[in-house]
């Protein structure tokens, strides 16, 4: 449970809203903890967007740069969390335009090769078995293969859990593109991943 | 489009429970008599229940240390650069505009009703002339310079306060566990 100072002391949690409002004023310490609060989320948000953790990361860093940077543009009319998720999300999606305008999209994207993913780090399950990690690279991979309007939907519903409302304010479209992209999207990786559902 | 179709495009809305009763009705109706469709409803649940259940990654280490350095970089490009050579010539400026202004007011471009100061001018011995009435007295001169001078000096001063006002105190962005 993260607190801020006061917080910590009164056994409160303070909202997300609460911790931007005092970053704003001058408050270093609840950025502290907005990063330590989202760094994680984000970081799997865009992780499963690009499928590769070096630069999920970069990505991740460069989003609260910019909430350091432009802590003042944020206006409370929408919820913080759909705001640095949009940030994020931004990012993301210029980071893929630019590897597909430097043609680092490589033919090994379409290949069965273990090259193209990097493994989750496992370390804090050790209960996890071999089959579940050959899921997870394989659903990454199917991931990775749909365009990045139905990859960003279906992340922020299915991995991230967020709801159609919120996912709209993120993508910014309406939310009856949001649920089409979203069913379409789980047909195309259930169309991908039919073997793999055979299979167990 | 068949029928097929239609269905599939709404099996998420199906499975979310989140259509009228009459049209649920109706998928749940085809979905009894139509093993594709089952197939792929079947294959919705199970994909949503792994989606749902991906190992999830964490931050490395590094993380929080390379975001407070990216940050401190960052304050220190956008830091106004006072440089030695640039406040000279700011104060050589102000001395500048201080010597006009008083070479101006004690001489006879004084205009003759300014009666600043109402008592008798101060005689100064190092002044060949003898000064004209409802000139400035020499303190009052002192003070407008000095006034002046801050009024040239300002600018740096609010540098310096926006500066300060803006200035991130480094030590406090701990950026947790480190």
């Amino acid at each position: 449970m993260i607190k801020t100072e006061t917080g910590v002391k009164q056994g409160i949690e303070a909202t997300d809203e609460v911790l931007i409002a005092r970053f704003q004023q001058g408050d270093n310490y609840a950025f502290d903890l907005l990063v330590k609060r989202y760094k994680d989320p984000l970081l799997n948000f865009v992780y499963r967007f690009l499928g590769e953790k070096n630069d999920a990361e970069d990505i991740v860093q460069e989003t609260f740069l910019r909430l350091f940077k432009n802590k003042h543009y944020y206006k409370e009319i929408a919820k913080f969390s759909t705001w640095i998720y949009t940030i994020a999300g931004n990012l993301a999606k210029t980071e893929l335009r630019k590897r597909k305008r430097h043609s680092l999209f490589s033919i090994s994207h379409y290949m069965s090769t273990e090259k193209d993913y990097e493994i989750p780090d496992e370390s804090g399950s050790p209960e996890r078995d071999a089959n579940s990690v050959i899921t997870d690279k394989i659903i990454q991979k199917a991931i990775n293969k749909l365009s990045p309007k139905f990859k960003q939907v279906i992340v922020l519903r299915d991995i991230q859990g967020f709801s159609y409302e919120e996912i709209t304010g993120i993508a910014d479209i309406p939310l009856g593109t949001v649920k089409s992209r979203v069913n379409r999207a789980r047909l195309k990786l259930q169309e991908d991943l039919k073997h793999l559902m055979n299979d167990v | 489009m068949s029928y097929c179709d239609t269905v599939k495009d709404l099996l998420s809305a199906y499975m979310e429970d989140v259509l009228d009763p009459e049209t649920k009705s109706k998928i749940q109706s085809h979905l009894e008599g139509c093993p594709a469709c089952r197939q792929t409803y079947a294959n919705l649940q199970f994909l949503t229940q792994k989606l749902r259940n991906v190992s999830p990654v964490a931050a490395s280490e590094e993380f929080d240390q390379k975001l407070r350095s990216k940050i401190i970089n960052e304050r220190r490009e956008q830091e106004p650069v006072i440089s030695i050579r640039n406040l000279s010539y700011g104060l050589s400026g102000a001395v500048a505009l201080a010597c006009a202004y008083f070479f101006f007011m004690t001489d006879s471009f004084t205009p003759a009703n300014i009666s600043v100061d109402p008592q008798p001018p101060v005689k100064i011995s190092s002044s060949p002339s003898s000064p004209k009435p409802g000139a400035i007295s020499v303190s009052k001169q002192t003070s407008l310079v000095k006034e002046e001078s801050n009024k040239l000096k300002q600018p740096i001063e609010i540098d310096t306060l926006r500066d300060k006002s803006t200035n991130i105190d480094q030590d406090k962005i701990i950026l947790v566990d480190q």
